[in-house]
């Protein structure tokens, strides 16, 4: 027979057995640690990483579809030449359009998987119980997401650009074309990232469905951007009737990309209506900044 | 004399590779019966296929001596109380109870809505919405829209789940009164208490298969009082086995292969003497195996859960 | 099997009648099936889809559109109502009465009764069809109106016709996918972006696979409208054989799978 337990604490009656359980008694890392680590599960999770490999499909065959032009174009150039090069339609300036419907199916199929999940199996209690703050928890999943999209959108972006490095005969001539770019590729990936996020995620915090929340993202942008295609294509939108353009995401989107390469804008709700291009680009920064305000709402007075 | 109502004969249920229920057969009457086991054994595939839901992939599953599955009346002869908690919440619990009258196409289902509501007590609440209600009053609810239609065959699948104690004390008073109208109950549980308080009749099941089946009682009595057999490898069996067969805590020995093999009548007992009688015979023991260790196993679990 | 004989608390007095047959469990499954989409986020959803047309109209008729008001109410007919509205709602509403049962597994209640399935699903798709095309036809009517008032009686009526049809289909599709799939939402907005968003418009041969297509075909031949591109877009006749075709095979498809639905156990 093996010799029984040592005792922690006991009498007559009952004891307690001491098994070797320890509490830690260490340092506590505090909340700075806990949003980052809830940061980088939350991009994490965006990716699939950590999960599954179903849950990797989406993120990695979208986010290789929304690079393919990318390499498309920078294989056109290698092989090509010069002149098929001057053909490209696929430009740095203009890459949005061809890909921004990935970009929102992107968004759709990930956003939920932050928050959705979290709400449906009730465990918000678990992470406000920890040292993290509402506006801690928003922050950390805005922020990932944001990321993420950023990432997805950086990386054809950053191909084209070493295209660009390296389609000129030296390497000064190059890095003289790409060093201009460089801002505004940021900017633009950035303020882009942004809103789509930022919908996404509003989008994604007042369901317990995830494919109610994807289904209206998806319906949002489609609405929105056929509505206003329609109009714009019909009607000459003058006077207050002009600011119904500002509905239009992809057109926001572009309006960004047109202020910061110093482009014209390709969008029909822009082309059409009088506003002006900064009009469009203010409103998708301030809708960008709206979002996470709404969030930090919702999430303060969600029951948790 | 009632015929026995529901009777499952040689009945077995897979899915693939997993099977589900294997080989059970037993048969049941008017009365409360528990079926008994650890969660995943079975039990709500065995009532899903008694309630007609699911078809067996081998063997009969029989209601008055009509196979369950796809044939719509047996539904009008059972009633089924599912485990899910989730019910049409944008229903009032009246609404509920009559939607299944209506859908099993009782006469006068006015009548017999409240007369079901009558019989769960859930008569002054019945106007307001499902979603309002208690976990207790919805399983009351789900009760009523199973009883309104008459059936003789009540199937319950853990019905006491997260009951507080007073709603399991109400729901029991009334499935024992049920049970004395002449019903046929079944309820699946996995905690034993319940089971004993309600229950005249057990069947345990244990991964798919009926591992025991009768009167609560006996079946306790068994676990505890059934012979045991031992296998032991001793330096004189036989002398051993003189020794030991005065004892009454021993029912029989045998000297087989070699071996002797002791059947215990009182297996605590036993173990306890074992030991002094060897040396004061002065016989060493080299191997004790109980020989039928995998069905101990298996009721120690049970007594245990 | 005499039914007098058999055990159990029988509410005095009641006789039980043999099985009713279709109409009289049809009555009450409709009942509960429409009570179950009129949620309120529900509700709301599809009543703001539906008044997209409309409200798009309403500002085109106001501001004075560019274009004649005819190609001014294909283009909003054919773009928003039939691509975005009528889709959707039919989505929202075809995967609800089913869809949301299967889901949290309160369809046990409706399958342990002596109603034969295909009551079931014939019911869902005769809540979720008809709501459907009752605002589709609403928006449709409703936005022709504001464009081209009582002017162009084909061309309404036409578009009429096929906000109908596309409903209907829509309609009775999604429930299909919703008893098929626990993905039908996903799945079914898979089909209108990439199927009916995408595909038909690069392999022309696809369209003849298309609800989109089979409506536009319909409208059209009503209107009296040639193609907007010549070669593109489906034959009426055909459209109708294959929309007919579509509807029967949704329905036979929905009663076999639900036939053969199992309830899953918690175990």
């Amino acid at each position: 027979m093996a010799t029984p337990p040592d005792v922690l604490a006991g009498s007559a009656t009952g004891s307690i057995y001491d098994l070797g359980y320890r509490r830690y008694d260490g340092p506590r890392l505090g909340r700075r640690h806990a949003v980052e680590a809830l940061y980088i599960y939350s991009l994490r999770a965006v990716f699939g990483l950590g999960r599954s490999g179903r849950a990797k499909i989406a993120p990695i065959v979208l986010g290789g579809l929304i690079a393919l032009p990318a390499v498309f174009s920078v294989g056109v150039g290698a092989l090509a030449g010069g002149q098929a090069s001057r053909m490209n339609p696929i430009t740095l300036e203009g890459y949005l359009p061809f890909i921004q419907t990935l970009l929102v199916f992107f968004v759709a199929a990930q956003a939920p998987e932050l928050l959705v999940r979290d709400q449906r199996h009730r465990v918000l209690t678990l992470y406000f119980s920890r040292a993290l703050e509402r506006i801690d928890y928003v922050s950390a999943k805005y922020l990932a997401l944001l990321t993420a999209v950023a990432l997805v959108l950086g990386l054809p972006q950053v191909l084209l650009l070493i295209g660009q490095l390296f389609a000129t005969p030296s390497l000064s001539d190059g890095l003289a074309s790409v060093v201009p770019v460089l801002w505004p590729v940021v900017g633009r990936t950035i303020v882009v990232s942004a809103l789509l996020a930022g919908v996404g995620l509003v989008a994604s915090a007042f369901t317990v469905r995830r494919a109610i929340a994807a289904g209206t993202i998806i319906a949002v942008f489609l609405v929105l951007s056929g509505v206003v295609t329609v109009l714009v294509n019909r009607v000459g939108l003058d006077g207050p009737l002009a600011l119904v353009a500002l509905a239009d995401p992809f057109a926001l989107m572009d309006a960004v990309s047109a202020l910061l390469f110093g482009v014209e804008p390709t969008m029909s709700a822009i082309l059409r209506s009088d506003l002006p291009v900064w009009a469009f680009a203010g409103t998708a920064v301030a809708v960008s900044v709206a979002c996470p305000l709404i969030l930090l709402l919702r999430y303060r007075r969600i029951a948790a | 004399m009632t015929a026995d109502v529901v009777e499952l004969r040689d009945v077995s249920r897979w899915y693939g590779n997993v099977v589900a229920v294997n080989g059970v057969t037993f048969s049941l009457g008017a009365g409360v019966t528990g079926l008994l086991g650890p969660n995943g054994a079975g039990k709500s595939t065995l009532l899903h296929m008694i309630a007609g839901l699911l078809h067996p992939s081998a063997g009969t599953v029989t209601v008055d001596g009509r196979a369950t599955y796809g044939d719509p009346e047996v539904f009008r002869r059972v009633g089924l109380v599912p485990e899910r908690e989730a019910v049409f919440g944008f229903l009032t619990g009246r609404a509920f109870v009559r939607l299944n009258a209506d859908l099993q196409g009782v006469a006068a289902p006015a009548d017999a809505v409240e007369r079901a509501l009558a019989t769960v007590e859930l008569t002054s609440a019945a106007d307001r919405s499902l979603a309002t209600y208690s976990k207790g009053m919805r399983q009351r609810a789900k009760v009523a829209a199973a009883l309104v239609h008459g059936p003789g065959v009540l199937v319950l699948d853990e019905p006491f789940n997260g009951m507080d104690p007073r709603q399991r004390l109400h729901m029991m008073d009334l499935l024992r009164s049920l049970a004395a109208d002449g019903a046929t109950i079944l309820f699946s549980s996995h905690i034993l208490e319940e089971v004993e308080r309600v229950a005249e009749r057990v069947l345990v099941v244990v991964a798919g298969r009926l591992a025991a089946s009768g009167e609560f009682r006996e079946i306790r009595r068994l676990m505890t009082d059934r012979p045991h057999a031992f296998e032991l490898h001793t330096s004189d069996d036989r002398a051993l086995a003189a020794a030991i067969v005065a004892r009454p805590t021993v029912a029989g020995v045998a000297l087989e292969n070699d071996r002797l093999v002791v059947r215990a009548a009182d297996y605590a007992a036993f173990t306890g003497e074992l030991a002094g009688i060897a040396r004061s015979a002065g016989i060493s023991i080299y191997e004790l195996i109980p020989a039928d260790e995998s069905l101990e196993s298996v009721f120690s679990y049970l007594v245990r859960g | 099997m005499s039914t007098s004989t058999s055990p159990g608390p029988t509410p005095a007095g009641a006789v039980r009648q043999p099985s009713r047959g279709r109409p009289a469990a049809l009555g009450p499954l409709w009942r509960l099936m429409s009570l179950a989409l009129l949620g309120r986020r529900r509700s709301l959803g599809v009543l703001l889809l539906a008044a997209v047309p409309v409200l798009v109209a309403l500002i085109l008729a106001m501001a004075g559109g560019l274009g004649s008001p005819a190609t001014i109410a294909v283009d909003v007919f054919a773009t928003l109502t039939l691509g975005l509205a009528i889709p959707l709602v039919a989505l929202i509403l075809g995967t609800g009465p089913l869809g949301t049962q299967i889901d949290d597994g309160t369809i046990v209640y409706l399958l342990v009764k002596p109603v034969p399935r295909r009551t079931v699903i014939l019911g869902a798709m005769l809540v979720a069809a008809p709501a459907t095309a009752a605002l589709a036809v609403s928006a449709t009517l409703l936005s022709g109106f504001l464009v081209l008032g009582t002017t162009a009686p084909e061309l309404q009526a036409g578009m009429a016709i096929g906000a109908l049809l596309a409903s209907v289909l829509y309609g009775t599709v999604f429930v299909t996918l919703s008893v098929l799939t626990g993905r039908a939402l996903v799945l079914g907005l898979g089909y209108l972006l990439v199927w009916e968003g995408f595909v038909t418009s690069l392999l022309p041969g696809t369209q003849i696979l298309s609800i989109r297509e089979y409506a536009m075909a319909v409208t059209n031949a009503v209107a009296g409208i040639d193609p907007a591109r010549p070669g593109s877009g489906v034959d009426p006749l055909v459209a109708v054989v294959a929309a007919a075709a579509v509807l029967v095979i949704a329905v036979v498809l929905g009663v076999w799978r639900l036939g053969r639905f199992e309830v899953s156990e918690a175990g």
